[in-house]
């Protein structure tokens, strides 16, 4: 009755006594804890939902309203289709479009342009759409002049232009210059690619483009009453074999692959996060708990209930959790700042939007997964405790008497570690975004289960300890033994992190490796011209023919090898098509040196074969000796498979062909990029061939040990975010260490205090604190080393089915020793505040336990 | 900082202790001088706050006293640091409690040798000496049980083993028996008068026990921080009869 009767006020008092009293460190360790699972979680969910709702609304910003469109990829489609599809039955209007991506020369920035027809009755409506607070003078002017552009006003600021100015730009046919007609407000297409976009009647798009006559794609709106699917199949008739009849959007892309495999990594973490930050709260709370025994038992004594004691202590962990999320989350926003440029890098790889910034943006999804890591946690950590309180009675704040020592147990049998190692054999056969979290979890159970039979080994070669480290190497590990429990999730939690930062270790230099050997099997002795920045070929800038016919002739230059990079639809996805001059390829070893059947492959190319890269054969299904079907202007074409080579363009893959084949079936504008050869020095011919192109088409020549720098600097931003990311889980090992350490000290004070009547000195109690906290790190070190090894390889396979990145396994020996340092300077960081704190017992406080 | 074989195990001069300070402060020790030669079982009798573990903590430099000095075996400990002072008592000074305050996560052999292996010593080499202790106390062939496994009487036997092992000029011990039948609380007495006799240690017994006075040379009483009686035990008593 006093319970109830008191329960409010009581329980605030004892609440804020409990938080604010003689648990103040271990509420700031727990807060802690919570808000670096919560900041770790939030923020790779908002830098990925940044880079996912550039993508959506880009998507959905140039693809308008029109349900149905045609299309065959960045090749195009024929112009002369757009009338057939106009004329088929059930079609209200029909209007082709056109897109590329232009570099403002005065922002140094890339530029998306979006071509519709601006006269098109049916596109035209569409287009209103997006026009909304566009300042136009005069429509019809824009559509009068070939070069004029609609530019949003973001852009155009960047760019220090206005309206009625004039823009300089590099296309695919060299330098050009634009008149800004209008300038398009903050909204509807001007939003997409973070609104470096601008608008052209696709006609002008098409001699801007060099690419007369044809489209990307032809946006259809229906009549009024018929039936999608119906008119879906009809127009698929007319456009057979030259293009396909879609839904927009419907089909997935690289970025939206590549993001979503982004995402899937969040989650993961997102539970390694909140298991974590549960058990800091379960340490926390239990600790809490054995503190405050006699409290309790007097509290049940004087007639609290067992609720109200229950409420007490989940009350604590409400509290821990609230101010945890909120920090959480802030520091999450602040974190997803600096992962942003190195999603976007990733993004922009395989998708080549270059510089084009995120917004990042809390969510009430954000703030819903904060709360669900932040509380759903703590909650689950205080449960164990909240019962444990609820069962003190007053007989238990008796002075304590001894503590039996519990009975020895005999190592786990070769049966516990065949289970563990059976049941990963068995998950081979999952995907591996399952198969990762659930060896970890397996190797977790697995790490606390040899805890107590490790603690009971060690105890059994305490004379060999004791030699070891004279005064106190007999009580090595006696701390953590007394604390089994709350070590083996200790060890489970450490191991954990250990294993996924050197899972992620090994995948970065996994991919900084074969990035590196990629790029530098590539162009042996050659220089590579681009007009975009190397490795960024996805820009779509071309070098103009004319260009390319200047570069062949420039004195010293031996031989050219050209490539023309372009999409293509291949079974309702977006694939890479990659020409080059198969047998100049050949003769300079420009192609996958050294990759099996490289010779016999290429001679197929120059005969008219493909070849597929081996994430493309992998995500088709495709072999050597298949036929694919491709799309063409003058309709389906088949193609044989002469077989694979490796490449790193992303999840959808690349089919490689000679450019001669390309040329029979698609027209081409230029070259994408091309190689030179020269016989010896290649600086004069470089500076030879930059005054041959009046230096005036913004090329880049780059060699092979300079594209091996590029890689680098790529890898650079790939390393960032695993940083980043590692950084966060090491934090949360030295709070789990910290905290685990603590609740010992507090659980075994009396030990302790015995200690130091029977002799020991402050400074040797400090040292057995660190002594055990080496322990802990170094058997956390080792389990966790195992399974990061053994959760690498769906790590990989993760890579190789989201990313398209088909990885060489590759450890980086030094780098995985710097990160064992680092965990144990972490750990042992984190014991200094425990031993400074059990330096401070003093042996007179023997007197309070007799 | 090693004890000088000629002087008392004990001396104490004019020790104060005072807790709190102003109109609540709350005088634990008055003034009190003691001296207790080697080989001497001293027993302190006196009522609860007579003093009594006021005087044990200052005894074994665990507190210092605010005015006055405590030498034992000639050291005086209000010279020491922490360290230092931790360090003599391992070797000088044995305490045994109440409620044994053994290690439960020790075995027995490791409880007794802890000072000594707080001292650097291994376990091999104090293996001998353990085990001749044990077999001396009793408890012949248990040095691999768990602590926590003994009964109540052996724990405190594995206590006092405990307080023996380095050879202290000193124990100290604090209601020993307070925890036992009083069957096994005069075979823990008998103990020490034993001991007392055999190794020259002397032996100052904090109790409530009046049974102890029978085993003691000494028996000192408390009351209120200062000394009300300091006169021979019934065992020297009997002896000078």
């Amino acid at each position: 009755m006093i319970g109830r009767r008191w329960r409010v006020p009581v329980g605030v008092v004892l609440g804020v006594n409990s938080a604010l009293g003689a648990n103040r460190v271990f509420a700031l360790v727990t807060v802690v804890a919570i808000a670096a699972s919560t900041a770790l979680a939030t923020s790779l969910e908002m830098s990925s939902r940044a880079v996912q709702r550039l993508a959506d609304r880009t998507a959905a910003a140039l693809a308008g309203d029109a349900p149905l469109e045609v299309t065959a990829g960045e090749l195009g489609v024929p112009e002369r289709l757009i009338e057939a599809i106009a004329h088929a039955p059930g079609v209200a209007s029909a209007a082709g479009a056109l897109s590329a991506t232009l570099t403002v020369d005065a922002a140094r920035v890339p530029v998306h342009v979006l071509g519709i027809d601006l006269l098109a009755e049916g596109a035209a409506g569409e287009l209103a759409a997006h026009r909304r607070g566009v300042d136009v003078r005069d429509p019809l002017k824009v559509v009068a002049r070939s070069d004029a552009v609609l530019l949003s006003a973001g852009l155009a600021a960047q760019a220090g232009v206005g309206f009625d100015d004039a823009l300089a730009v590099h296309g695919p046919l060299g330098a050009r210059t634009l008149h800004v007609e209008g300038l398009l407000a903050d909204a509807g297409v001007a939003r997409a690619y973070a609104g470096q976009i601008a608008v052209m009647d696709v006609y002008a798009l098409q001699a801007l483009l060099g690419r007369a006559g044809f489209v990307d794609r032809i946006e259809v709106v229906p009549a009024p009453g018929v039936s999608l699917d119906a008119l879906e199949a009809e127009l698929g008739r007319v456009a057979a074999g030259t293009a396909t009849v879609e839904r927009p959007g419907r089909h997935p892309d690289a970025l939206g692959q590549t993001v979503a495999g982004l995402r899937a990594a969040v989650l993961m973490l997102a539970g390694l996060g909140s298991a974590v930050a549960a058990l800091l709260s379960y340490a926390a709370l239990s600790t809490a708990v054995e503190r405050r025994l006699r409290e309790f038992a007097v509290l049940r004594a004087t007639g609290f209930a067992a609720r109200d004691v229950a409420v007490l202590i989940l009350g604590d962990a409400l509290a821990y959790a609230a101010v945890g999320t909120a920090l959480g989350l802030a520091a999450g926003r602040v974190l997803a700042g600096r992962f942003v440029p190195a999603m976007t890098a990733i993004a922009d790889f395989f998708v080549g939007s270059a510089a084009i910034a995120a917004e990042i943006s809390v969510s009430p999804g954000t703030v819903a997964l904060a709360a669900a890591v932040g509380f759903a946690s703590a909650l689950a950590g205080a449960v164990g405790p909240a019962r444990a309180a609820t069962r003190r009675w007053l007989a238990d704040a008796a002075p304590e008497a001894p503590r039996a020592a519990a009975a020895p147990t005999r190592l786990p049998g070769p049966l516990v570690l065949a289970a563990a190692l059976g049941a990963c054999a068995l998950l081979r056969g999952i995907p591996p975004r399952v198969r990762a979290p659930a060896e970890l979890a397996i190797g977790a159970a697995l790490a606390a289960s040899l805890v107590r039979p490790a603690l009971d080994f060690a105890a059994r070669r305490r004379a060999g300890l004791s030699r070891a480290l004279p005064g106190v190497g007999h009580l090595l590990g006696t701390g953590l033994a007394a604390r089994p429990r709350g070590t083996a999730l200790a060890v489970a939690a450490i191991s954990c992190l250990v294993a996924f930062v050197l899972g992620a270790l090994v995948l970065s230099a996994s991919f900084g490796a074969t990035l590196a050997a990629f790029v530098g099997a590539r162009y042996p002795g050659g220089v590579e011209v681009t007009a975009n920045a190397p490795l960024e070929p996805e820009l779509g800038q071309r070098i103009a023919p004319a260009v390319v016919a200047t570069i062949r002739a420039a004195p010293g230059v031996t031989d050219v090898c050209e490539r023309y990079l372009a999409h293509a639809l291949f079974r309702g996805e977006e694939v890479a098509l990659s020409a080059y001059q198969a047998e100049a390829s050949l003769r300079h070893r420009v192609f996958a040196p050294g990759h099996e059947g490289e010779r016999d492959t290429l001679a197929a190319l120059a005969r008219g074969e493909v070849a597929v890269s081996e994430t493309f054969a992998r995500r088709y299904d495709v072999a050597r000796g298949d036929e694919l079907e491709l799309p063409t202007p003058s309709g389906a074409v088949r193609f044989r498979v002469a077989g694979t080579f490796p490449n790193l363009a992303g999840p959808m893959g690349v089919v490689y062909l000679d450019l001669a084949a390309f040329d029979a079936h698609w027209p081409r504008t230029g070259a994408s990029s091309l190689l030179f050869f020269t016989a010896g020095d290649p600086a004069p011919v470089i500076a030879a061939v930059r005054r041959a192109t009046a230096d005036a088409a913004g090329l880049f020549f780059t060699d092979q040990a300079a594209l091996l720098e590029q890689a680098r600097a790529f890898a650079g931003n790939f390393d960032a975010l695993l940083f980043g990311v590692g950084s966060l889980a090491l934090c949360l090992g030295g709070v789990a260490i910290a905290n685990l350490l603590l609740g010992i000290a507090a659980a075994r004070r009396r030990e302790l205090v015995l200690l130091r009547t029977a002799g020991a000195a402050p400074n040797q109690l400090a040292a057995l604190v660190l002594a055990d906290a080496a322990l802990l790190a170094c058997g956390s070190i080792a389990i966790g080393g195992v399974l990061g090894a053994l959760v690498a390889s769906p790590l990989l396979e993760i890579m190789a089915d989201e990313f398209g990145l088909i990885l060489d396994t590759h450890f980086d020996w030094a780098r995985l020793a710097l990160l064992a340092a680092l965990v144990l300077a972490a750990v042992l960081a984190s014991a200094a505040y425990p031993a400074a704190l059990v330096r401070r017992i003093a042996a007179l406080e023997i007197s309070s336990f007799a | 900082m090693s004890a000088d074989p000629r002087a008392p195990a004990v001396v104490a001069e004019d020790v104060c202790v005072t807790y709190g300070a102003g109109d609540s402060g709350v005088r634990a020790l008055r003034a009190l001088s003691l001296v207790v030669p080697r080989a001497q079982f001293v027993v302190v009798r006196g009522r609860s706050g007579s003093g009594k573990t006021t005087l044990l903590h200052v005894v074994a430099g665990l507190r210092r006293p605010d005015t006055g000095r405590v030498a034992v075996g000639g050291t005086e400990l209000s010279r020491l640091s922490e360290g230092e002072s931790a360090r003599f008592r391992r070797r000088h000074i044995g305490l045994v409690y109440q409620f044994f305050n053994l290690v439960p996560t020790l075995s027995v052999e490791h409880n007794v040798a802890l000072p000594l292996l707080l001292d650097g010593w291994t376990i091999p080499r104090v293996r001998g000496r353990v085990e001749a202790l044990l077999a001396r106390l009793g408890l012949p062939g248990h040095g691999a049980r768990a602590a926590g496994e003994l009964s109540g009487g052996q724990m405190q036997r594995v206590a006092i083993a405990r307080a023996l092992v380095a050879e202290p000029v000193l124990v100290l011990a604090d209601e020993p028996t307070g925890s036992l039948d009083s069957e096994t609380g005069r075979s823990v007495l008998a103990l020490f008068r034993e001991l007392c006799d055999e190794r020259g240690t002397a032996f100052v017994m904090m109790t409530h026990d009046l049974d102890a006075a029978a085993f003691a040379d000494r028996v000192v009483e408390l009351r209120d921080g200062a000394l009300e009686r300091d006169g021979a035990g019934a065992r020297a008593a009997t002896a000078a009869s």
